[in-house]
């Protein structure tokens, strides 16, 4: 099996299905290989197209919260992406 | 991915404040996230005139403490309020009573809000649109005896995020002791 994207692994075999299972971390459009090998060593192989779309990244900025005047508000933010290949870029309005 | 956020609020603008973080990925994904930030502020509080009335008689099942009191709030302070969304408490001497949003009523030229008549507590608060403003209230119990006239007692205001807060000298009739000046006396007896 090789997923496009560098990954190439073995695949469970059941009868005549094979079972396919990889998680992507990075978006784009990856050609999927599959090869069949049997006794005699003879490769069927072939292949489709997987779209893995991007996902938005899920923010959480903090806490309301309240600070007097000339006083310093702080307060800790997290973020969430499952593509974690990504790279992000932060604003603060 | 954790992060940290840290900002200063220096001079005076209406809160709440919006703080918005946006996280832009590589494929261009956004997502965002708002805080609110409410900074809080003082203000001068100067009482112009203030009045204490005891029932220390009990002659009704519940004492009738009364105090009056106006003054005047920046209108700075009035610019940040907001009735819908805002809380006005005001303490004195220990009480505090607190009018939530939404209890003031807009009459003419001022902000008014009329507490139940026979229960204890605020009966009146009127905050005109030049920052004037007039309390009446009648407690049960204000933590005064006579006998502690004359003498000083605080006094606060809350609207919005604004808060003034000050002493109220009161004379030995539990009104606001002015400072007046010296009658001039003509040296020559007349």
């Amino acid at each position: 099996m090789d997923y496009g994207d560098g990954t190439a692994e073995g695949a469970p075999v059941n009868g005549t299905s094979v079972w396919l299972s990889h998680a992507y971390v990075q978006d784009g459009t990856y050609t999927v290989t599959v090869a069949v090998t049997d006794d005699a060593g003879a490769v069927g192989p072939n292949s489709g197209s997987v779209v893995v779309n991007n996902v938005t990244p899920t923010v959480d900025a903090g806490p309301d919260a309240t600070v007097f005047e000339s006083g310093t508000f702080e307060s800790a933010g997290s973020f969430t992406d499952p593509g974690t290949a990504d790279s992000w870029s932060a604003t603060v309005n | 991915m954790n992060f940290n956020l840290s900002h200063t609020y220096t001079g005076h603008q209406c809160s709440p404040f919006a703080v918005t973080v946006t996280v832009t990925d590589g494929g261009g994904g956004e997502g965002s996230s708002t805080a609110q930030v409410t900074v809080n502020y003082e203000y001068e509080l100067s009482v112009h005139k203030a009045n204490v009335r005891l029932d220390r008689r009990r002659r009704h099942r519940s004492n009738r403490d009364h105090f009056d009191v106006e003054s005047r709030v920046p209108l700075s302070v009035l610019d940040c309020f907001n009735p819908e969304t805002d809380a006005v408490t005001v303490s004195f001497q220990g009480l505090e009573w607190v009018i939530d949003a939404e209890f003031f009523v807009r009459k003419d030229d001022e902000w008014e809000f009329k507490g139940p008549r026979r229960e204890a507590g605020a009966r009146k608060f009127d905050l005109r649109d030049d920052g004037r403003f007039k309390i009446q209230a009648r407690y049960r119990n204000i933590d005064l005896d006579r006998a502690d006239f004359p003498g000083v007692v605080g006094f606060s205001v809350s609207i919005g995020p604004a808060s003034g807060d000050t002493e109220i000298q009161l004379d030995q009739h539990g009104r606001l002791r002015k400072e007046r000046p010296k009658r001039f006396r003509c040296p020559w007896g007349r």
